[in-house]
């Protein structure tokens, strides 16, 4: 088998899971009135679940540009956790390689790298197969939720409009490994309600993470 | 009020650099200068504080006021859903489980 498909291969578990939820993520695309190519296009060059729901409800409710991005910045700054973890492997990779395999790092393809590179060398081919099979399992699923997704009476009935909040708490609890994790989510979570209540609505997360991350920060190096 | 083709595609262009530039910039900045410690250290606590400021409104507010009773459907399947999330470490377990079990509650009551 060539170290390609062996990556295809390895991927499996990620693709499995990468179709419903990107399912639902058309499906709210097609509810929140974003053409089919706005919404293949945003899987394939914004490629962040998250990011993506956030994306639906922002444009669909005409939101700022500015305000867009900065909370989608805001959202993936845990890529460039990600990345930094992930670099040092690749110092031998040439840079065009390395160039081509950060767009695709998702929280998933990074657990995948991640173990497999603990273990063993970084093969290019390999970490390519495992990205280019979950990215277009990706695309595939919003797609297919998009065109589904016009003729589902109700995207309530199925709980669609709840796969945000259920990737939010899974992301969450995997991310929670010390108390001080709990605290920060504590804290941020209590600041992001009190500046929602007072009406801050676009600016609520990006304050809330910016003070929850600080207080990590304190916390750690008390 | 919408927003015309156009405008949405450019701001998705804006949204592919604000995902992108954070998880390219490591890789091509490897072999040169590492970031700060504390800013490493800040970094790690990002993905925590950013899930849960933007869960916890979407859970417990309704219309810029809590909402903690049990009419809250959203919020009583975040229990069951955090406890799948705990017991299987599975993010396609937890989704399932959550969209599965709201669309039942939703069913039945």
């Amino acid at each position: 088998m060539s170290s390609f498909a062996a990556g295809v291969s390895r991927a499996t578990p990620v693709v499995v899971a990468y179709v419903p939820i990107a399912f639902a993520y058309g499906v709210s695309a097609k509810a929140g009135g974003l053409s089919l190519i706005a919404t293949t296009l945003m899987s394939t060059v914004v490629y962040a679940g998250a990011s993506q729901m956030i994306a639906v409800t922002l444009l669909s409710s005409a939101q700022p540009m500015a305000a867009c991005a900065l909370t989608i910045f805001t959202v993936n700054l845990r890529g460039l956790v990600l990345a930094t973890a992930l670099a040092p492997y690749l110092a031998r990779w040439p840079r065009l390689q390395r160039a081509l395999f950060a767009p695709q790092v998702t929280d998933e393809t990074f657990a995948l790298h991640s173990t497999a590179w603990v273990a063993g060398p970084a093969e290019p081919a390999v970490a390519f197969g495992i990205n280019v099979s979950c990215q277009l399992a990706w695309i595939l699923g919003s797609v297919l939720g998009y065109l589904v997704g016009a003729s589902l009476p109700d995207v309530r009935a199925l709980g669609l409009d709840y796969a945000l909040a259920a990737m939010f708490i899974a992301l969450l609890v995997l991310q929670t490994r010390h108390r001080r994790h709990v605290l920060v989510a504590t804290a941020s979570a209590a600041i992001a309600l009190a500046l929602q209540a007072i009406g801050l609505r676009a600016w609520a997360a990006i304050i809330a993470t910016l003070v929850g991350a600080s207080i990590g920060l304190l916390l750690e190096e008390r | 009020m919408t927003m015309s083709e156009s405008h949405i595609l450019l701001t998705i262009a804006m949204m592919s650099i604000a995902t992108m530039v954070p998880r390219v910039l490591p890789f091509l900045l490897v072999g040169g200068r590492d970031l700060p410690r504390r800013l490493v250290i800040w970094l790690r606590y990002v993905p925590v504080a950013v899930l849960s400021a933007m869960l916890a409104p979407e859970l417990l507010m309704r219309n810029q006021s809590l909402a903690l009773d049990t009419s809250n459907l959203e919020l009583c399947m975040a229990l069951p859903t955090f406890a799948i999330a705990v017991l299987t470490r599975s993010l396609f377990a937890t989704v399932l489980v959550g969209l599965g079990g709201l669309a039942l509650a939703r069913a039945l009551l």
